[in-house]
């Protein structure tokens, strides 16, 4: 490139100062802007953020579900119940809860025993469902379920 | 002392310290820059904000530039491409081609603030705006930087038979121009 100055020559004037502080302002938005831009460290650190929320999200989860399915009335040190609380319904939904309390009770799931403890509303459901009585207790041999 | 360094030594002190050898590129380029970059925009603002943007894509790019080309070629093409985003964008805003200083100043906020031509001024900028951009480029770096035709085609990625037509009929055009 040749030594000239023709290519400042031009009818256009330039704000006071203007060059004076030009090379500093392109420092500032340059290397200055990734020294210190916290945006850029955010940037660096969203995945691993986000990773560390999903597997946190999961782990929270995994405790509630643990809880409700071995609870024994006792609380799990670091799972209060308002963290269960917080626990989106759309996870809940799909979890037969009925079945996890009646587990974590200590209930059998067979039958025979709860026949034995509710035995009028049984009866009114074999009548509303129009099931043969004397066939059933057919099946149940000599057992006194009246 | 500083902006004697040749590119290869700038290219060797970019490797060892970034920084310092990109400080040095802002040093020794920028002002040049701002003209070429001014000349096509006329505007102040739209020059200082294409040059800015010129040196944030150099300083993200600089660990791919390849000494295929000089330093300054490449931070030309940048500031050109720049310059022509500039121009493009303005021309869509208007709807039509802007190209005379009048309109240019109505369009942006500072006016004719930062110019102060003479009347002859005036009407050669005038008749270097009513260039298509291809011509125009050829014509500012060549009458007012001063750059060789192989420079300029390693700016542009034009031949430099092509340029050295575009050139000549760029001059004619201005000529003519200027005596009507």
């Amino acid at each position: 490139m040749k030594p000239s100055e023709k290519y400042e020559k031009s009818p256009f004037r330039v704000p006071d100062n203007y060059f004076s502080e030009l090379n500093d302002r392109i420092i500032e938005s340059t290397i200055g802007r990734k020294k210190t831009g916290l945006t850029a460290k955010l940037s660096v650190l969203k995945p691993l953020l986000s990773l560390a929320a999903v597997i946190a999200g999961a782990a929270v989860i995994t405790l509630a579900v643990l809880q409700l399915v071995t609870g024994d009335g006792k609380k799990q040190p670091g799972l209060s119940h308002e963290v269960v609380a917080d626990i989106p319904q759309f996870l809940i939904d799909g979890i037969d809860m009925f079945m996890i309390e009646a587990e974590a009770e200590g209930y059998e799931p067979a039958i025979p025993l709860s026949l034995h403890q509710h035995g009028d509303e049984i009866i009114e459901y074999l009548l509303l469902n129009e099931i043969e009585l004397s066939l059933l207790i057919k099946y149940l041999g000599d057992e006194q379920i009246l | 002392m500083k902006e004697t360094l040749n590119d290869t030594e700038v290219l060797n002190l970019l490797e060892t310290s970034p920084e310092q050898g990109f400080r040095l590129i802002v040093e020794k380029y920028s002002r040049r820059l701002y003209w070429h970059i001014r000349r096509l925009v006329i505007v102040h603002e739209d020059a200082d904000d294409a040059l800015q943007n010129t040196f944030i894509s150099c300083w993200k790019n600089i660990s791919r530039f390849r000494q295929q080309s000089s330093i300054y070629t490449w931070l030309y093409s940048i500031a050109t491409n720049e310059a022509l985003m500039i121009i493009r964008k303005r021309n869509r805003l208007a709807e039509i081609p802007v190209d005379n200083l009048k309109d240019i100043f109505l369009l942006s906020e500072e006016g004719g603030t930062w110019f102060n031509g003479d009347e002859a001024e005036e009407k050669l900028q005038n008749a270097i705006l009513t260039l298509p951009d291809k011509q125009r480029l050829v014509f500012n770096m060549r009458y007012y930087d001063e750059l060789s035709y192989e420079d300029i085609s390693n700016i542009t990625g034009t031949s430099v038979g092509a340029l050295k037509a575009s050139y000549f009929h760029a001059m004619k055009k201005v000529e003519k121009y200027l005596t009507s």
